[in-house]
């Protein structure tokens, strides 16, 4: 039987470090996909990660056993990010940015969509890259709450937001990337698609 | 997933019909690609975290060392200013008063408004403590309260909190 987060916390404390290991591996991978979604730099993700953990690891002893262990690393994931964002003012990509950085655009589609395991490819990639345009909130939330499935109220908690704020933001960063998406083409070329029957039908 | 995902989750965002786009969005936002933290990275995170944890312990008593005696050195500073400051002042209103009493006699024979006299007295006390010297003192003491206040919150809390911001307090 897999050891709970709060037995692996015990150990830890206990000194441990096959436990604090075991803890880290758990949540590493949702940790690194987090901090790599808001920088958009996976090996600077993981050292943000890793600078998580090791505060995490500091102030062990605080943690209340009342509340998930994942919320409450991600309170502190959240407040390095938050932290390196401010230093760097590393907010969003300007759509120019995006285009030069290969955000595929509405020519890009038309050429790719006979194709469905590369437009399936290039929609992924394109959906992955709209985020970047996303507010760091917004994405943070949509991170959260669609990859790593917390409940609304743990990203309130997490952020130290309001859950009707969360809420607003979700909706808004949905609505934001359907914008983004739209512009660059993709709902006309998937119409388009759809009509003549090439790609996928419903 | 089905790329034509794609194009329910627009359409319904278009339409407005949310709980479909909020439902389609979620298939889309699972199917990222998921980055992979290097193979070594939990162990790598442990054995960081012990490291930091060994060398805090074994810092953590000289920063109190150093901490304690900073916070006595500008205790030992604050007394031996405050006490130079205090004999100063008491020597100069000495000497004040008795110049304020005689002045205050005269200026009331030759019937001048009491508020013009007392005006005059606090000007004179005033300019006379608040010399350089004594700002300087007083500025120094301040400065050097804060900074032992700050060093003895680093040495306990371990981290500062930024304050005005969006970070959590955990």
């Amino acid at each position: 039987v897999p050891l709970t987060d709060a037995e692996l916390v015990d150990q830890a404390l206990a000194g441990s470090q096959a436990a604090y290991e075991a803890l880290a591996n758990r949540y590493a991978t949702p940790a690194v996909n987090l901090a790599s979604r808001m920088v958009h730099d996976p090996m600077l993700a993981e050292d943000l990660a890793q600078e998580a953990f090791v505060r995490a690891f500091d102030r062990l002893s605080t943690y209340d056993r009342q509340h998930k262990f994942s919320s409450w690393f991600f309170q502190i994931l959240h407040n390095v990010t938050i932290d390196y964002l401010r230093r760097k003012r590393l907010s969003t990509s300007s759509l120019d940015e995006m285009v030069e950085a290969g955000f595929p655009g509405v020519h890009d589609v038309r050429a790719i969509l006979p194709d469905a395991q590369a437009e399936h490819t290039a929609l992924t990639a394109a959906l992955d890259r709209a985020l970047r345009q996303l507010r760091p909130e917004y994405r943070e939330v949509v991170i959260l709450r669609y990859r790593e499935a917390v409940p609304v109220q743990e990203i309130a908690r997490i952020m130290n937001l309001p859950s009707g704020t969360v809420k607003t933001y979700l909706f808004r960063a949905r609505k934001e990337l359907a914008a983004i998406l739209a512009s660059a083409g993709w709902r006309e070329a998937l119409n388009t698609a759809s009509e003549t029957g090439r790609g996928h039908t419903p | 997933m089905d790329p034509n995902d794609y194009r329910i989750w627009l359409d319904a965002e278009e339409s407005g019909r949310d709980e479909l786009a909020e439902l389609m969005f979620a298939r889309l936002l699972s199917d990222l690609p998921t980055i992979e933290p290097s193979p070594a990275f939990a162990s790598a995170v442990a054995n960081r975290a012990w490291r930091v944890a060994r060398r805090r312990r074994a810092a953590n008593p000289l920063a109190r060392v150093a901490a304690t005696l900073l916070v006595l050195g500008a205790t030992a500073v604050t007394m031996y200013a405050l006490g130079m400051v205090v004999v100063d002042a008491l020597a100069r209103s000495t000497a004040l008063l008795s110049q304020a009493v005689l002045w205050f006699v005269a200026s009331a024979a030759h019937g001048v408004q009491w508020w013009a006299v007392m005006a005059r007295v606090g000007a004179a006390i005033g300019a006379s403590l608040l010399t350089v010297r004594t700002a300087t003192a007083i500025g120094g003491i301040e400065l050097l309260g804060a900074m032992a206040i700050y060093l003895f919150q680093r040495v306990l809390h371990g981290e500062p909190h930024a304050h005005n911001s969006p970070r959590v307090q955990i």
